[in-house]
């Protein structure tokens, strides 16, 4: 079995329409003007509904990290272990978007790395946001 | 200060057994493990089911794909009323608190002390369902995944993974090796075989630093002793009127105060810097509560489902410095007899997956003087923390009411 598909909601779906064109996106809230994620119904700050979905540079860094070694998620058990990375984007910290590390050695992954967005295809057309270590760059 | 501190006690604790999974019989369901729990907690009060009116069950269990058939996978108010109806239960104020069993504590506590209820059941069951390995099945078996489970699942971020990555934060940020939680696991499970209830002292299993040192990883830097055993079992708590408390069977532990917060994480793991606020925020509203403060304290049960909360709980609720638990846990200062006796009973870790009840109950015994080898002398005044940092509940209780 291959690896699992977002199956999007109504307030989800603007993500994952962004990612299958190869863009990522962010809610933000009208309001308040601050970020969210995942996408929710209302603010969590400022409680306003207003929220929309905004470009995002895709960039940012190395929040923090852990090595699946025993994932729950059972097509995935052959890949194991793999890295998983939370990511501030450079927008705001408080984007912290959760994503595999793709095509990077144990000893590369640490706290504060640049990191850059690619998209996984999952089959269906369908895209998945990851990221990779952006070498080279400060 | 809390209106009614002293006025509240524990006086009866019971336990069910505590198997390592569900097997489908119905004597090891979680509903009947509920009621063998509340039965000998009544037993250790010398109460009867008519003297209750309150109930505070902490019904949720989390495990994708296991049923929700009330009795079988899941203890809720309605199954234990239906069910204890019949041997005497008349009628109950109630309430389902969640999973942790602090929640359903602070909730009969305070119905107690406010004079809702004369005595109150505080019951939390755990399961490990059976035929599938833990977490193994619903939502992270299919082929297309909904609900919050849509960002995480498709990277195989689940179970400990979260704790993981704050773990791995609080490392970087306090420049401190995962190695030294060896001392800490260790400790856990020595306490744990000296504990009744704990899956491990069933086993007898010793675990040593270079068994821990060794550990195959589950999401680095939890290793595989980092991370509480899922168990079947349930525990129940007695909570009645200190003046009842005087003539009941057991040594009262008298409840100085209580606290929680409740500072969800915005994205999908908390950043370090909110769960050392979230606690610090717990800790000055239950020091507040209680009208004490850490050197008043003979004994700290923190919550330690995973290995990432209690450095953080014990630093942020005063006994030492940010940064500093892996240090000061050496040389047997958090042992019974040491300078801060902590986890005596070996929480979670060293009983099994109980989402907090080891460390209340462990808390009760040690002020009743029942904690048998484990005991702290001169125990009067317990701090108990329950739960994820971000939802934490504390509990001060006392020997005396007026400590």
């Amino acid at each position: 079995m291959a690896r699992p598909i977002p199956a999007p909601d109504a307030g989800s779906q603007p993500y994952w329409d962004a990612a299958d064109q190869r863009r990522l996106v962010a809610q933000r809230c009208v309001n308040c003007t601050r970020y969210q994620h995942p996408p929710q119904r209302i603010c969590l700050i400022c409680g306003s509904a207003e929220l929309k979905f905004v470009p995002v540079s895709g960039k940012g860094r190395i929040y923090s990290y852990a090595t699946i070694n025993d994932t729950r998620v059972v097509s995935l058990i052959p890949l194991q272990p793999f890295p998983a990375v939370a990511v501030e984007l450079d927008e705001s910290p408080d984007l912290l978007l959760i994503t595999n590390l793709v095509g990077a050695a144990a000893a590369q992954i640490a706290i504060g790395a640049r990191v850059e967005v690619l998209f996984e295809e999952l089959g269906d057309g369908r895209l998945l946001p990851q990221f990779k270590l952006s070498l080279g760059q400060p | 200060m809390w209106e009614h501190r002293g006025k509240v006690a524990v006086v009866g604790l019971g336990h069910a057994p505590v198997y390592r999974g569900d097997d489908g019989t119905p004597e090891r369901s979680l509903g009947a493990l509920g009621i063998v729990s509340v039965q000998r907690a009544l037993h250790d009060a010398g109460l009867t089911l008519q003297d209750v009116d309150g109930i505070a069950v902490a019904a949720h269990q989390f495990y994708e794909g296991a049923g929700r058939d009330e009795g079988k996978y899941e203890v809720t108010p309605n199954f234990l009323i239906h069910r204890l109806q019949s041997q005497g239960l008349r009628n109950v104020h109630w309430t389902d608190s969640g999973w942790q069993v602090g929640h359903a504590f602070i909730l009969a506590a305070q119905a107690v002390a406010t004079g809702l209820c004369r005595t109150a059941l505080v019951v939390r069951a755990t399961q490990n369902p059976a035929g599938v390995r833990y977490g193994h099945a619903g939502v992270n078996s299919r082929e297309r995944v909904g609900g919050p489970a849509q960002f995480s699942v498709p990277y195989g971020f689940t179970g400990p993974a979260a704790a993981a990555m704050v773990l791995q934060r609080y490392l970087w940020k306090y420049r401190q090796p995962r190695e030294k939680l060896a001392t800490f696991a260790v400790h856990n499970r020595r306490q744990g075989l000296q504990y009744e209830h704990s899956i491990w002292a069933q086993r007898g299993e010793v675990l040593t630093e270079e068994q821990y040192l060794n550990a195959r990883m589950v999401a680095a830097p939890l290793c595989l002793y980092d991370c509480e055993l899922p168990v079947q079992t349930s525990g129940a708590f007695v909570v009645t009127s200190a003046a009842r408390a005087k003539d009941l069977r057991q040594a009262p532990a008298f409840v100085l105060g209580q606290a929680q917060v409740w500072r969800r994480p915005r994205a999908q793991i908390p950043r370090l810097d909110d769960e050392e606020q979230s606690v610090a925020e717990l800790a000055r509203r239950l020091w507040d509560s209680a009208g004490v403060g850490p050197p008043d304290v003979d004994l700290v049960n923190v919550y330690d489902g995973y290995l990432l909360y209690p450095p953080i709980y014990t630093e942020q609720l005063g006994f030492c410095k940010p940064g500093e638990f892996l240090d000061f846990i050496r040389d047997g200062r958090i042992e019974p007899d040491g300078e801060l006796p902590l986890n005596t009973a070996g929480g979670n870790n060293g009983a099994g997956r109980m989402n907090g009840v080891p460390l209340l109950y462990e808390s009760v015994l040690q002020l009743q003087g029942r904690a048998g080898t484990r005991q702290v002398a001169d125990c009067n005044l317990a701090v108990t923390t329950i739960g994820p940092h971000w939802l934490g509940q504390g509990m001060v209780l006392s020997s005396s009411p007026r400590p």
